[in-house]
């Protein structure tokens, strides 16, 4: 592998654009990294959020990612942030991920091969997308979501109520009357009476969504990193899935890599946010060494 | 909305006082002279309201006006990071905007700001009284305004506080936070690590529109939700209402453009 050589000036080299996706002008940031490198990283944002992400989170990844040389490709999906258009649904944005990255590689010719990096149902509209897109050699899914009613109770029952008994806060806020016993104990039975309805019928609990991302990055040659952040419902059901599925070590895959860290959906609480950015740096620089050995 | 109604959509960073700025603008097909200078909330607010914004830019834009949205430095996309940010840099850079607004066109300029944008407005109006020519807008248009910088800081630092007690660390409040900002520390929460520097000066921001009364031809306080704070109004300024939901504070984006539209209609061209 060749050196990454540091870009000492990149705060001249963040580039807006506006460029196409259907009939729809779409804004997007470049941060040029280093004009010679050949993996190029593309954020695809998650949930209501735009580019900049919550708290900055994909601005200051980016800046990070291309201080080390990586190009780097931020955009608003139709509909969000500055983009025009109406919000579509995240397993339809295969348009917008392939103009993306033709706006890319447009103003950052030395980019071969593209680390797609995504958050919440951006990672997991992104991983659906796939097979449409070339040139993809990992994807980085973060907190990724495969939410089903019966999933989200599960994962309610197991996680979050586990954890209010075990918490002073709550016990606390109890005491002093402050807890809506009511509608908590209504909340917990409906979920409990899901997951027992749901059992009695033999129905599976994950159909549909889980099914597809899992095929999705089974058929996906390049590598795959997964990271779930413990204080996230969402991610835990995600974690639950997987291991239904991955849990025997027959079934296990080697190529996907997944860690369970300290942290919420959005990486915001203190030290978290440089976890991630290691974890980013360290994901990318394995997918530039695997394709330039 | 129809489509195409744009003639053009610039994203490009401009060098600003504070470093490079970074500036969505759109331009009408049929233009009508005025442009409107769009001023962003504060912090998770400032991400929340993006899609208000950006249909807002594209409604006065279909109605003809050239419209102006910059990120504050260490904000959005433009340069720098949150804890560098000063108050005042904001000020001059939203002046020095302004200033070559003047100087390139000859358009009318209006300034719509958004909640703690509205007290960043007024120091930007304040700043006026140091330039060479008087300047006067068009319409001032405040969405919500916020009435006090203590309270925003405030409302950031809580949800540190409400993070720590749920961790069952409950020793810090408000109160102590304020006090490591005054001793020049730093306080990261929800993410965003405050500079002391810009919590010392956003403290001393109230909102005043006595003393910015004058600053344009139509002077507009749109209230949106019962709780807001309309003490601080004036007979210079119209109060409007318009019934919504506090998008600014909401994670789903709800369809927004009724809002939209009433506030277009409160121009004066």
């Amino acid at each position: 592998m060749s050196e990454l050589p540091v870009q000492e000036s990149f705060r001249l080299v963040e580039q807006g654009m506006v460029y196409p996706v259907k009939n729809h002008l779409t804004v997007g940031i470049l941060h040029a990294g280093h004009e010679l490198t050949s993996t190029g990283v593309l954020f695809v944002v998650g949930g209501r959020q735009y580019r900049v992400g919550a708290h900055r989170q994909f601005v200051l990844l980016a800046r990070s990612l291309a201080k080390e040389g990586f190009p780097v490709f931020r955009f608003d999906l139709c509909g969000m942030g500055d983009s025009e258009g109406d919000p579509q649904h995240f397993l339809e944005m295969a348009s917008d991920l392939d103009s993306a990255l033709a706006a890319f590689r447009a103003y950052a010719p030395s980019v071969k091969r593209i680390v797609i990096w995504g958050l919440c149902d951006g990672a997991t509209g992104a991983t659906t997308a796939l097979t449409s897109l070339t040139g993809v050699s990992g994807v980085m899914m973060v907190n990724p979501w495969v939410t089903t009613n019966s999933g989200a109770a599960k994962v309610r029952i197991k996680h979050y109520y586990r954890y209010r008994l075990v918490s002073s806060f709550f016990w606390g806020k109890l005491i002093k009357g402050k807890v809506d016993i009511k509608g908590s104990s209504k909340t917990l039975l409906d979920a409990i009476k899901l997951v027992i309805l749901n059992s009695i019928r033999g129905r599976a609990p994950a159909t549909g969504l889980p099914e597809i991302v899992f095929d999705a990055i089974e058929k996906f040659e390049g590598l795959v990193s997964i990271v779930i952040s413990d204080k996230d419902l969402t991610a835990l059901e995600f974690h639950d899935k997987y291991n239904d599925r991955y849990g025997n070590s027959s079934n296990k895959q080697p190529r996907f890599n997944i860690v369970r860290v300290d942290a919420d959906h959005t990486f915001s609480g203190e030290g978290q946010h440089a976890m991630l950015d290691e974890m980013t740096l360290d994901f990318v620089r394995k997918c530039h060494v695997n394709e330039c050995p | 909305m129809t489509e195409n109604a744009t003639e053009s959509l610039s994203a490009s960073f401009l060098e600003c006082t504070s470093g490079r700025i970074f500036c969505i603008q759109s331009f009408p097909l049929h233009c009508l002279g005025h442009s409107v200078l769009l001023v962003p909330a504060f912090a998770e607010e400032m991400n929340s309201s993006r899609r208000f914004f950006a249909l807002m830019r594209r409604q006065l834009c279909e109605s003809g006006f050239t419209v102006i949205q910059p990120d504050l430095y260490g904000t959005g996309d433009s340069e720098g990071t949150f804890d560098k940010a000063l108050w005042h840099n904001w000020t001059a850079d939203l002046s020095q905007l302004v200033q070559s607004h003047f100087r390139d066109s000859s358009h009318k300029l209006s300034v719509l700001s958004l909640r703690c944008g509205c007290l960043l407005t007024q120091s930007l109006i304040f700043s006026f009284d140091e330039l060479p020519s008087p300047i006067t807008l068009e319409n001032l248009i405040y969405i919500q305004p916020e009435i006090s910088g203590y309270d925003v800081i405030t409302r950031l630092l809580r949800q540190r506080v409400a993070r720590s007690r749920l961790s069952g660390k409950s020793s810090e409040t408000t109160q102590l936070l304020w006090q490591k900002l005054e001793q020049g520390k730093n306080v990261q929460s929800a993410g965003y690590e405050i500079g002391s520097e810009l919590a010392m000066q956003m403290r001393e921001c109230r909102l005043n529109t006595k003393k910015s009364q004058a600053a344009a031809t139509n002077q507009v306080w749109i209230e949106m939700t019962p709780d807001s704070n309309t003490d601080a109004i004036t007979d210079q300024w119209t109060l409007h209402r318009i019934s919504s939901q506090p998008f600014w504070q909401m994670h789903d984006i709800e369809p927004v453009y009724e809002v939209v539209s009433a506030i277009t209609e409160l121009f004066n061209v």
